[in-house]
């Protein structure tokens, strides 16, 4: 699929949660350049293996690496500035900010989040803050949902904060993007809408591994698919393959209707 | 008479509103909640009452100057509150209120202790005042009312500041939700610590010297919980997390229950009106949460002007000259 061989590499990662094996030697290779899909039945570990990644899964077996950089041991801020970003399942982002100052935090950067930034760095700090609000507005304006620069998170719809959170994670300029469940809970039209949107992010370079029950979407939208169950690898391949696999189509798909209710 | 009362309540109000706003940062902003700020600004008044007091007194003073004094307070306070924030930090919610507290107590204990250095129970009974020896006595109380609304509108100002900066900005973030805050990079543990001792430095160089020259003196048992619950009413009233409001509801707060102490009545009424005070309190309190439950000026109605000026800023990129970023700073 890629020329390149920047990849976020998981080898032989164990998760366990007293005596239950979350993840159970998952070794995988993500392309750093497409798109992959992470799919398997509830319970299967796709959002424990997310945290893992991410610094937020604690201690654990195994190593994971994105273009040459160990992230094994690192915290959850750490990972995000090696260019590994990730969104949420239940997205509610920054409650009490407008939309606009959620995009602010990924654009303001950290370098002025000290106390005494605001008075030692007094013209940057406003220059960043303005520089900040202005590309907020353009990604808003680009990604559709410019009207809603000025309201509150606290006030949308499940809808647009799924949007939001993706625009805003986009916002951090990241190498790799980890999207959990981007379309559940999404109309038809606007899963459509959502499509396009991570199209057009590998269009520009970055990496997307995303979680969702959608088997359609996923199989639409993906290069290679990996399937996990009960904390295992249990197949990977193209979405042709996965799709024609028969033991994916067993245990995937037979477990469905319990997904749907959850 | 009760002109002279009138301003000294005023600069109490004063001293307490500087508590208030600052409080604010780090709670209402930054989400830890503090019950040990009493503790801070204890350390803060002895620290400042040993560095500026006369070397011949029981406790020997280092006879510096007063602005020498509250920079050495700033000092051991920023200290103090590293020290305690490192471990209680570690802690989330009412974990981190409840180990706040107990520091607080730890070292209003510790001054009981240590007699060599802070009198004990018997306390420090001379203190450096500014311009004690320019101004007659009659003239001091204005004075030192003026003094202490410089220092509080300072605090306000710093404060603004802290609100509308981006760091500020990535404070109240990482206050609603704080995973989403660490997935965006930010260092949790680096803002709250920062965020504790700079308030803390603050607290040791704005409220502890303010309220060392109002009360004269000093004893242990000014530094009970009692002080951190009045600053944290002040808070609460004014509306945590705005800009003003904890100025404004410290104010209100104090001026509001200080003036039952106005009514003349025999002394063996007098017994009943100081028992009012806290029912004042307890009322006004009840009152504004039950009207008004973000407060008199609520954080989103607080930060509504310089969403606006971002906003429009923006909107006229095309014009983008430095001076219109800097107009209408703070």
């Amino acid at each position: 699929m890629s020329t390149d061989d920047i990849s976020l590499e998981i080898a032989g990662v164990s998760k366990f949660y007293g005596g239950v094996t979350a993840l159970g030697d998952v070794t995988m290779s993500v392309d750093g350049r497409g798109i992959t899909a992470l799919i398997g039945p509830n319970g299967a570990g796709k959002t424990t293996l997310f945290n893992v990644i991410s610094g937020f899964g604690g201690g654990y077996e195994g190593s994971i690496s994105f273009d040459g950089t160990e992230l094994t041991r690192l915290k959850p801020h750490q990972v995000a500035r090696t260019g590994v970003v990730r969104t949420f399942q239940t997205p509610v982002g920054f409650r009490t900010l407008t939309v606009a100052e959620n995009l602010m935090i990924a654009l303001t950067g950290d370098r002025l989040d000290k106390p005494w930034a605001p008075f030692l760095h007094w013209r940057e700090d406003r220059r960043r803050m303005l520089a900040a609000r202005r590309e907020a507005d353009a990604l808003l304006d680009q990604s559709g949902i410019g009207r809603l620069r000025d309201a509150f998170m606290a006030d949308l719809s499940p809808g647009d904060l799924k949007l939001i959170e993706i625009v805003r994670q986009l916002a951090l300029k990241p190498r790799m993007l980890l999207l959990d469940e981007p379309a559940a809970a999404m109309a038809v039209d606007q899963i459509a809408t959502l499509s396009q949107l991570i199209k057009g992010i590998v269009a520009n370079g970055v990496g997307v591994l995303v979680i969702d029950h959608n088997l359609g979407f996923v199989l639409e939208l993906a290069d290679r698919v990996h399937v996990l169950e009960s904390g295992r690898v249990i197949a990977s391949g193209t979405p042709d393959e996965i799709g024609a696999d028969a033991k994916v189509r067993e245990i995937y798909l037979g477990s469905e209707e319990s997904a749907d209710v959850a | 008479m009760s002109v002279s009362f009138l301003v000294t309540i005023a600069t109490l109000a004063l001293v307490f509103s500087m508590g208030s706003m600052l409080l604010n940062v780090e709670s209402s902003w930054g989400g830890m909640w503090d019950l040990g700020i009493a503790g801070q600004i204890a350390v803060g008044a002895y620290t400042y009452a040993l560095l500026t007091g006369p070397p011949d007194s029981a406790v020997p003073g280092f006879d510096l100057p007063i602005l020498a004094g509250m920079i050495g307070a700033a000092v051991v306070v920023g200290v103090v509150s590293t020290v305690i924030g490192w471990p209680a930090l570690r802690l989330r919610g009412e974990y981190f209120l409840i180990t706040t507290f107990a520091f607080a107590e730890i070292l209003r204990q510790l001054i009981v202790i240590r007699k060599d250095v802070t009198g004990g129970t018997f306390g420090i009974t001379s203190v450096k005042k500014p311009f004690a020896e320019t101004f007659t006595f009659e003239a001091y109380p204005y004075v030192m009312l003026g003094l202490t609304l410089v220092l509080a509108l300072v605090v306000w100002a710093l404060c603004t500041r802290l609100g509308n900066s981006a760091y500020g900005l990535t404070l109240r973030a990482a206050r609603d939700n704080e995973a989403l805050a660490q997935s965006m990079g930010t260092s949790i543990s680096a803002i709250r610590i920062s965020t504790y001792a700079a308030v803390g430095a603050m607290c040791g160089f704005f409220v502890a010297p303010a309220y060392v020259w109002f009360l004269g003196a000093l004893v242990p048992s000014i530094f009970v919980s009692s002080l951190t619950f009045t600053i944290w009413t002040g808070l609460v009233i004014g509306g945590l997390g705005s800009k003003a409001g904890p100025l404004l509801g410290a104010l209100v707060l104090t001026i509001g229950s200080e003036m039952i102490r106005l009514v003349e009545v025999s002394p063996e009424h007098a017994q009943i009106i100081s028992a009012f005070h806290p029912l004042l309190v307890g009322l006004l309190l009840i009152g504004v949460l039950r009207w008004r439950p973000g407060g008199l000026i609520s954080e989103r109605t607080s930060f509504t002007r310089s969403r606006a000026r971002l906003a429009s800023a923006s909107a006229t990129s095309e014009t983008d000259r430095t001076p219109s970023a800097q107009t209408g700073s703070l």
